[in-house]
């Protein structure tokens, strides 16, 4: 085992060493985990907003007043932005991946702790970046999360697209390098810094989750750092990359040969693995927690690992399924439809690993257990809409409709957040040294759950009878306003699901300085974070370096003394 | 143990002379008269009773405890069991009586195309209504079945079956590839070959945020265009840019609504001049992107008379909800008149 460069062997003292510009990767763990609080609140926020839009256009709101059609869109922009950038990928990974996985290898922190506080502090002003395109003029742009030119390229063509616009892509290219520069910590650490015995095939499967997204982030981020930078010199420099002749209200502009389909690919090769980043740490949560709570080993390790692996490569080789409509040739489009059936081949694994896991367990109900459920429920809902959306053919008529938008808050919101929430449950003694509230954890999930259905399923009903995307009425197009009832139904849905999470949030702060100690080992979990202290101490394992014996979920050992062997309990009696 | 019993007296003393009542450890301020001041007295000693002298339930160290943390584990591993397998299934058929029943459907079908992208749509439907309902069933039989229970057989310790694992992959496999290829098909059909010879010539070209459509009239050619004589706010020809000194542009007819001739194929190119529109036509099962500086051919052909709407279906600026217009399909014999009708306009 290697030694990260600047192993700490004693804490930093001072309030701004040990809190803020920390090098401990717990404590940049904790701050990822509350810049994606913060970032949840806000992208939540943005899309009550819109719902409430959809159904009173003219209703006047508290602080925002009345909310105007291009408002809606920089609404949209912004929620997708923030959700998929500041939450989906920065929670689980820098959070979570943060917090944990340095401890779940047996290592005292990231190969690069340096690096690491980087990597926060420019996520961080990524972040303020975002917030600062609601407050300049024109306010935020309209182009929506995906940026399609030539409407994000051209500062004429809507309200939005001047300065917002502009930092927009800045603070994605800004979190692009920050996840970079995660990624390359993340991968170093996995390879390098595993304690004795912690062998590949006896990592736990969220770090290999965590492993598997960071070389996906590693991959992926570079194409739209470079891809949004070409968008600034598109917008602001008079290139043509992605714009060609083009006549924006009666004006010819001086853009010439540009494609904007080259944006679209280079997009979604980013945007697709993206999908993946979101969705792989909440796959490996769920198959912790599973197994933890079922007391049995899971359910073919080594099938789940190939599944991982196979869904990061093929991640890479379907981005055009985005594009049917999009002009491409029709001749890659059965190509990439092929390869998009394929990766729900490993999906469909994992899934029945699931299945296989609980089956003939010792089921706990504590709270992570249930939004591990959850995840699995969502994750086949919102799985068995990709195959629709996978052949071009059915795709003519589904192609940016509320079915596309049901599918994937389903699949990468939801279930994603779910993973989110299962980790946050599970791991919040570790973290806090406190357990959080059972009692309100569950009824936080059932109307999460309950909630989350009401919303999003519904919409792949919409979509099917035609109602498209980014309308922010849908009084302009009669067949489209006949749906209204049914969309009101939602609003009302999401009403009541926003205001449940405040129960979360409620119980997340009161538990923190209000809930029952936790002991070292509340869930009687096996792997190596639940054989330190609670918290762990500064270097994690208190100056002693963990020996590792044992696979990761080694529940129910027939003749052990206990129905759990951790991976360090040197006794015989485990196999893996 | 004599103290104690001291202690359990002058305590349960000072609750009954004190003002706050305490019952099973609860204040109940409620209790003011004489009969209720009684019980409450009662119940406190026993409260008091029960604390001091027996080891608190949950308290896991006894063997009281434990059987007691047991059953009320189970109790509750019943209830949350039987709570996660009630909301699972509710979810699971609601969601599918709303599909099966058709409450919301695709809107029926109006071109040639319909009735295989339909076809494939139901089979999909049906084949991944199946895995749904068998996964979310089987899901909330799980949890139910295998909920911890004092009484219940060890977990079978196992890491998984190889020959499940394969066998599941290659029938999935099979599923999903087998209905791509079904699906391509169809794809191939539409898309690999151009439009039929004497196709109806028709060029859509959208714009923030109204479609125009543009017939080569009587000679078959569509005139030149220009980018610098696009003017949006004129409407008509002037929107679309049209030259008019070019002699094939004499006879071009540029309207806002669309006329398509019933049963026959129809040769649409696609042109957008400011960002990126989607022509969208949900009855005629037909979606295409018009993309600035591309000229996109695609062919379509409306077999059922009737007027269908046209979206946008890509976001295309603050007025996306509004780019909305009419597909008007009408026998051959009306098309022409009305096409003859429009020339006549434009002399």
């Amino acid at each position: 085992m290697a030694t990260p460069a600047s192993v700490h062997s004693h804490a930093p003292q001072g309030f701004v060493r040990k809190y803020i510009f920390s090098l401990d990767h717990k404590v940049i763990g904790i701050q990822y985990f509350f810049l994606a609080l913060t970032a949840v609140f806000v992208g939540m926020l943005l899309s009550l907003l819109m719902r409430i839009h959809m159904i009173w256009p003219t209703a006047a709101l508290p602080l925002v007043g009345e909310i105007k059609p291009e408002t809606y869109l920089s609404l949209l922009t912004m929620h997708g932005t923030i959700m998929v950038f500041f939450v989906l990928t920065t929670a689980p990974q820098g959070g979570f991946g943060n917090y944990v996985l340095p401890i779940q290898i047996g290592a005292p922190d990231m190969a690069f702790p340096v690096l690491n506080m980087l990597s926060f502090w420019t996520t961080f002003v990524g972040f303020v970046l975002i917030i600062a395109a609601f407050f300049v003029t024109g306010g935020a742009p309209l182009h929506g999360w995906t940026g399609y030119p030539p409407l994000s390229a051209v500062q004429s063509a809507g309200p939005g697209e001047g300065l917002g616009a502009d930092l927009w892509i800045t603070s994605i290219a800004i979190f692009c390098i920050a996840s970079l520069m995660g990624a390359l910590n993340f991968i170093t650490t996995t390879l390098d810094l595993r304690a004795k015995g912690m062998t590949m095939m006896r990592l736990p499967l969220t770090v290999w989750s965590w492993f598997i997204t960071a070389i996906l982030g590693l991959l992926a981020f570079g194409v739209l750092l470079s891809a949004g930078i070409l968008l600034l010199l598109d917008r602001n420099m008079g290139t043509s990359f992605y714009v060609p002749l083009v006549v924006v209200n009666g004006q010819v502009l001086g853009h010439k040969g540009g494609s904007p389909l080259l944006w679209q690919h280079l997009f979604w090769f980013f945007g697709h693995p993206e999908v993946y980043i979101a969705i792989l740490p909440g796959m490996g949560v769920a198959s912790q927690v599973l197994s933890t709570f079922s007391r049995k080993p899971i359910f073919g390790y080594k099938a789940m690992v190939y599944a991982m692996l196979s869904i990061g490569f093929f991640g890479f080789m379907v981005w055009g399924h985005h594009m049917f409509m999009s002009g491409m040739s029709p001749y890659s489009a059965f190509a990439f439809s092929i390869l998009t059936m394929a990766i729900g081949v490993p999906s469909a694994i994992k899934t029945f690993n699931w299945l296989g896991t609980m089956w003939k367990g010792k089921i706990r109900f504590h709270t992570p257990m249930l939004y591990a459920i959850g995840f699995v429920s969502l994750f086949v809902s919102g799985g068995l809409s990709g195959p629709f959306l996978a052949q071009p053919v059915l795709d003519i008529q589904l192609h940016d409709t509320y079915f596309v938008v049901g599918h994937f808050h389903l699949i990468m919101g939801v279930a994603a957040i779910f993973g989110i929430f299962a980790a946050t449950y599970y791991w919040f003694p570790k973290m806090f040294g406190r357990m959080m509230n059972e009692t309100w954890g569950r009824i936080h999930f059932f109307i999460t759950l309950a909630g989350t259905y009401a919303i999003f399923m519904p919409m792949h009903y919409l979509g099917m009878a035609g109602q498209t995307r980014r309308y922010s009425q849908f009084t302009e197009v009669p067949y489209q306003a006949k749906l209204i009832p049914l969309q009101t139904f939602i609003t009302v849905a999401a009403i009541i699901t926003i205001s449940a999470q405040f129960i979360f949030v409620i119980n997340l702060f009161w538990s923190m300085f209000k809930g029952p100690k936790a002991s070292d080992n509340p869930w009687e979990a096996t792997t190596l974070e639940w054989t330190t202290s609670t918290p762990p101490p500064h270097d994690n394992f208190g100056g002693v370096t963990p020996v590792v014996h044992h696979g990761p979920y080694e529940y129910g050992v027939p003749g052990a003394a206990k129905d759990f062997v951790m991976q360090t309990d040197p006794a015989v009696g485990a196999t893996h | 143990m004599p103290w104690r019993l001291v202690f359990f007296l002058g305590n349960t003393t000072k609750i009954s002379l004190n003002i706050k009542f305490k019952c099973d450890g609860q204040e109940c301020p409620s209790h003011r008269n004489f009969s209720s001041r009684l019980a409450c007295f009662l119940c406190a000693g026993l409260w008091y009773t029960r604390r001091r002298l027996l080891p608190a339930p949950w308290d896991e160290a006894t063997a009281v405890g434990k059987s007691f943390r047991v059953v009320l584990g189970c109790l509750e591993g019943w209830g949350m069991g039987l709570a996660l397998l009630f909301l699972i299934w509710l979810i699971t058929l609601v969601s599918t009586y709303f599909f099966v029943a058709k409450t919301w459907w695709l809107p029926v079908g109006a071109a040639a195309a319909a009735e295989w992208i339909d076809g494939q749509f139901a089979l999909t439907f049906v084949l991944m209504g199946i895995v749904f309902l068998a996964a979310q069933l089987g899901l909330g039989y799980i949890v139910w079945k295998y909920r911890e229970r004092p009484s219940g057989p060890p977990v079978s310790y196992s890491h998984g079956n190889t020959r499940l694992e394969v066998v599941w992959t290659l029938l999935t496999a099979v599923l999903f590839i087998g209905l791509n290829l079904m699906g391509s098909r169809v794809w191939a059909s539409q898309r690999f070959a151009p439009a039929e010879t004497g196709a109806v010539q028709v060029e859509v070209t959208g714009m923030q945020f109204a479609w125009y459509f543009r017939y080569p009239g009587p000679d078959g050619k569509y005139g030149a265009t220009s980018p610098k004589l696009m003017d949006p706010s004129a409407g008509g020809e002037a929107a679309v840019g049209l030259n008019t000194s070019d002699a094939a542009a004499k006879d071009d007819v540029v309207t806002g609504t669309m006329y398509l001739p019933v049963n026959r194929e129809v040769d649409l190119s696609l042109r957008a001049v400011d960002v990126i529109h989607s022509f969208f036509v949900p009855s005629l099962r037909f979606k295409q992107d018009a993309v600035p500086g591309l000229n996109i051919h695609m062919h379509v052909k409306p077999t059922v008379i009737g007027e269908y709407e046209i979206a946008c279906a890509e976001l295309c600026g603050l007025g996306h909800y509004k780019m909305h217009g009419m597909v008007h399909v009408v026998s051959q014999e009306d098309f022409d008149k009305w096409l003859a009708a429009r020339e006549a306009e434009k002399q």
